[in-house]
């Protein structure tokens, strides 16, 4: 019997983690990849530690990337959020994107937050990254590219 | 002293004043209010532009840039304005004719330059009381010629060239707050979470 439930895990393992969506991201030029935090399917630093993390979330209820983007922008604006312009589509392979710019102030700063949606069937992958303007603007241009090279399998 | 006289006031006729585009007789200027999210950038950003279309920087603070623009690119000021602020407050045109006071100085300029001459050519025949006269007479005259040549030229620039005033201001804007959404991950994006598992 035990050795039934062993052989019943073993060939499952590989199946399970077949079914784990994988996530392959090249990192912003001058980042460096970081340890996963919470939640987190994938992080990167630059040497002056603005972050771009990467999460990965359920497509429940299953919507398409135009419904989710529209949700997460009207949240954020009644969040108080300010954008920074307007929503920027981009193409991660064959993927579509919707990334949005806005405007945190943060100390006495102004921050800017990048915020990126892509939908991929059962997944929708959320890109992150945030720091103070002047700061950001420098990593905006890597950061876009990056964006480009999410892939989800 | 009445040779360094005569070269003086020779120069003073001889020196060429720069004429920019006499056809345009408008002086142009904006003044701009608007909204950014970093004023220093955006002085570095307006500071840029305007040097790629030939302009150039007066004076640049985090509250207040001003340059000038050629007036041939002036129409493009707006919508690269519009591009880099959050809100454009205010935007306001105006011109200013140059004619009256081109055509005062030219004409000035011309009753000077004429008086000079005749002063000149009286200064060889005077005596010593009068040649002091003439003298000072002539020094007088040579500033103001020197003057309105100036005035001139920078009439000219303001031909060629709009003068534009941006004041520039940073909204306090209200921190976001949490509102709860009906969708789960939508609940978890939020930028002070994000900037607080940095570094």
């Amino acid at each position: 019997m035990r050795r039934r439930l062993i052989l019943a895990v073993l060939v499952l393992l590989p199946l399970l983690a077949s079914a784990a969506p994988r996530l392959k991201v090249q990192p912003p030029a001058g980042f460096a990849e970081a340890e996963l935090g919470k939640g987190a399917a994938y992080r990167a630093l630059s040497p002056e530690g603005l972050l771009f993390r990467v999460r990965l979330f359920p497509n429940e209820p299953e919507k398409t990337l135009s419904f989710w983007s529209e949700t997460l922008k009207n949240h954020l604006v009644k969040e108080g959020y300010r954008p920074n312009g307007e929503a920027q589509a981009f193409q991660a392979g064959e993927t579509a994107g919707a990334a949005f710019e806005w405007v945190v102030p943060y100390g006495n700063e102004s921050y800017l937050y990048l915020t990126a949606v892509l939908v991929t069937g059962k997944q929708i992958v959320l890109a992150e990254a945030a720091g103070p303007s002047a700061l950001f603007t420098r990593h905006r241009q890597s950061l876009s590219e990056s964006l480009k090279t999410i892939r989800l399998k | 002293m009445r040779t360094v006289l005569a070269l003086l006031s020779l120069a003073a006729l001889l020196l060429p004043v720069t004429l920019g585009a006499e056809e345009n007789p408008l002086q142009q200027s904006v003044q701009v209010g608007m909204l950014v999210a970093d004023p220093d950038q955006a002085g570095d950003r307006i500071e840029g532009w305007a040097e790629a279309q030939g302009g150039y920087l007066l004076e640049k603070s985090s509250e207040r840039v001003v340059l000038r623009l050629p007036q041939a690119r002036l129409p493009l000021l707006r919508g690269f304005l519009e591009g880099l602020s959050e809100n454009l407050v205010s935007y306001s045109p105006q011109a200013a004719d140059l004619r009256e006071q081109l055509s005062q100085t030219r004409s000035g300029l011309r009753s000077r330059e004429a008086i000079l001459k005749r002063n000149l050519a009286l200064l060889d025949q005077a005596d010593a009381a009068g040649t002091l006269a003439i003298e000072q007479e002539l020094l007088s005259l040579i500033e103001e010629v020197e003057g309105l040549k100036a005035r001139l030229a920078a009439l000219s620039l303001d031909q060629l060239y709009a003068r534009v005033e941006i004041a520039l201001s940073f909204r306090e804007s209200p921190l976001p707050k949490d509102i709860p959404s009906s969708f789960g991950w939508i609940n978890q994006v939020s930028f002070y979470a994000l900037v607080e598992e940095g570094f």
